[in-house]
């Protein structure tokens, strides 16, 4: 699904990923933990494409692509997903609209014809019941006004229509209380398929307890220093980073 | 210093003695307005409200006055808002054309000639484009609400240019006179069946009595090669609501001048405009509001945004008189620039001689919100509909405050129509 081999990348001239390899297979679920500033989010964002980021070497494949040489929304028309840790409020735009252009666009992309309305509203229905939205939602601007939970929910529900190859979850889990978490991590869990993989960004073993990773991957200082089974996550939550950070250092001295 | 070039001048000479009326009242009144619109000619940059607004281009011209046009109802039809349900009164080339008209208004809705005034020492500080309207204008109107009266559906004010052979000049004039306690809505909508090179200098003078309410859409979205100058004059007394939202679409070189006169306790007044700008489009918008009487309140909302080489402005002033306390102004200007040529020049200006009141401004400049861009792009949207789709919300912020949703849809896909994909973004309005 995706590889991605010594992958360097910086931000407004300072170093940020550096030499990061990572291989996902097809349908698996991953989890990227490590300490603020570890470079989670660059990663993210860097293959979702946004252009402040700068990739100075390495490669990135995405179902046998160059995910590099494409645009965002060519990333996005080939199967990627980010959900956004902040996601954006645009004033003006309705969720309807959002949804429904972002569809047909995907749809159009694959050779198929647009939804038709009552197609669109049947389907978006069915995927809002999933994520617990009331219908009052789709009549407001995109994440206008939104609480936290209503903002990791409706990127989740984005998720579940654009029904994506990978998805990529950028700190989901944050700002969100227990209820809040179940309903997003039941979304998740629903989407969960052998031809669908997920990477998911946190913080915290909270999380994983509710959506259940394959692999657990520690990210210190722009690489990859560490990965395992879930098991990884459950000892990062009783023991900290330091004892990781302080193996990975005197591995890479011995 | 003003610009005179000979030849625009002596062509307005020239244009008025060729219509000059034979009653000997309206036509003194007229050889006065004429008179003092020539001691300056027409405004400079040099003045400070015409600093950023140059009339080059308009003053090389030489308008003829308008003949006798016509327009079929087809013609009509095909321009006027598709589901505006309102008391129709369409004007060509200045003129009321009764036929074309709602014969009929509502009881307590009067419409009339307004009568010339023979008063020697009135409009010597008048500006240069109120003086060239009572020079030229044709088929000047006063239109009375009579106290009391809640007119329904929208008056609607259809001011289309006709197909001139020469650049021609139409200086429509009304007087509206709203009675107390009456409540209105009034359309005024412009528009050109050709490509014309028109000058379209608009007066409206509106005087609202205690406690009426009006609120009056403006649609400027004549030809794109036409000069549309237009002044609002307001004058509100005691709790009268006035409501204006304002948008510019059309014309090479568009002004527009509101001044708010806010007399007495109570008076409120809500200005809104969007204007849009394309190509070598100069779109200018000076509001003033004075704030005579305690109590009193104002806000304003305008937007911009322009692309290509197009350039706006807007000029805020708002006039705190002596002992006008406890009043509240409120206003904000927001622009996006879409091009690197494109500009801007926004200006609040406040004068405070009131120790007790609430006044905010606030002005923004910028491009389209990148971040807003990148979600949009990371949901598979393309470039161009995404941008659209940004530009789009921008602009219907101000669309979507029209209270008469007809016209609301209509401005929508107007606005969607002159965007890049827009058939695309089309349904979505």
């Amino acid at each position: 699904m995706l590889k991605i081999d010594n992958l360097h990348a910086r931000v407004e001239g300072r170093e940020i990923l550096k030499g990061l390899s990572l291989t996902i297979g097809e349908g698996e679920v991953h989890a990227i933990m490590g300490p603020n500033g570890s470079g989670k989010s660059t990663l993210v964002q860097v293959l979702a494409g946004r252009d402040d980021y700068q990739v100075t070497s390495g490669s990135v494949t995405f179902l046998g692509k160059n995910l590099l040489d494409l645009a965002p929304e060519e990333r996005a028309h080939e199967g990627l997903f980010l959900a956004f840790q902040y996601p954006v409020e645009i004033p003006g735009v309705n969720n309807t609209y959002l949804l429904k252009a972002a569809l047909n666009s995907m749809r159009k992309h694959r050779g198929e014809s647009d939804l038709d309305a009552v197609e669109f509203l049947a389907l978006i229905r069915d995927k809002m019941k999933l994520m617990e939205m009331d219908a009052s939602f789709l009549n407001r601007g995109v994440n206008e006004g939104f609480s936290g939970g209503e903002k990791k929910r409706n990127e989740i529900l984005q998720m579940a229509v654009l029904e994506p190859r990978l998805a990529l979850l950028d700190e989901t889990d944050s700002g969100l209380d227990i209820d809040a978490l179940k309903v997003v991590a039941n979304g998740v869990n629903s989407l969960r398929s052998a031809d669908r993989s997920i990477v998911m960004v946190t913080h915290y073993q909270r999380l994983l307890d509710y959506i259940e990773p394959d692999f657990v991957h520690v990210l210190s200082a722009g690489r990859i220093i560490r990965s395992g089974d879930k098991s990884l996550a459950l000892e990062l939550e009783r023991r900290g980073y330091d004892w990781v950070l302080k193996e990975a250092l005197e591995e890479s001295q011995a | 210093m003003s610009t005179k070039p000979a030849e625009a001048l002596q062509g307005l000479r020239q244009a008025f003695a060729d219509s000059a009326p034979a009653d000997p009242v309206l036509r003194k009144q007229r050889e006065r307005a004429l008179e003092r619109f020539m001691m300056h000619g027409f405004p400079g940059t040099r003045e400070e409200a015409w600093r950023y607004t140059n009339l080059r281009n308009l003053t090389r011209r030489v308008f003829v006055t308008a003949g006798d046009g016509a327009i079929s109802s087809d013609q009509l039809n095909a321009c006027r808002i598709p589901d505006l349900q309102g008391h129709l009164l369409v004007f060509l080339d200045g003129r009321l054309q009764h036929q074309l008209s709602d014969q009929n208004l509502p009881a307590g809705l009067r419409l009339s000639h307004l009568e010339a005034q023979d008063s020697e020492d009135s409009g010597q500080t008048l500006p240069a484009f109120s003086n060239l309207n009572t020079a030229f204008n044709q088929d000047a109107r006063l239109l009375q609400i009579d106290a009391n009266t809640s007119v329904e559906k929208p008056l609607y004010l259809l001011f289309v240019s006709g197909q001139n052979e020469q650049p021609t000049m139409l200086h429509p004039r009304l007087e509206i006179s709203a009675g107390t306690n009456s409540r209105i809505n009034l359309v005024e909508h412009h528009l050109s069946l050709a490509q014309d090179e028109n000058l379209v200098n608009s007066l409206i003078d509106i005087n609202l009595a205690a406690g009426a309410r009006m609120n009056h859409t403006r649609i400027q979205d004549a030809s794109k090669k036409s000069f549309q100058i237009c002044r609002v004059n307001v004058d509100q007394a005691r709790d009268s609501h006035y409501t204006h939202d304002h948008i510019c679409l059309g014309s090479a070189l568009a002004r527009m001048d509101i001044h708010v006169s806010l007399s007495e306790p109570g008076a409120e007044v809500e200005l809104h405009g969007l204007m849009l700008g394309q190509g070598r489009q100069h779109m200018d918008t000076h509001t003033q509001v004075d704030h005579i009487a305690p109590l009193t309140q104002s806000r304003e909302t305008y937007r911009c945004v322009l692309d290509g080489k197009s350039r706006g402005v807007f000029n805020g002033k708002v006039v705190v008189h002596r002992d006008a306390q406890k009043i509240e102004a409120h206003q904000a200007s927001n622009n996006l620039l879409l091009s690197d040529q494109a500009e801007i020049d926004t200006k609040p200006e406040l004068e405070i001689y009131a120790d007790d009141v609430k006044c905010s401004h606030g002005a923004t400049v910028g491009q389209l919100d990148k971040n807003a861009l990148f979600y949009l792009l990371s949901r598979g949207i393309e470039r161009t509909m995404a941008r659209s789709l940004l530009v789009f919300a921008f602009a219907d912020e101000i669309v979507a405050g029209i209270g008469e949703p007809s016209i609301r849809h209509a401005m929508e896909k107007r606005i969607v129509s002159q965007l890049p994909d827009g058939d695309r973004l089309r349904e979505f309005v």
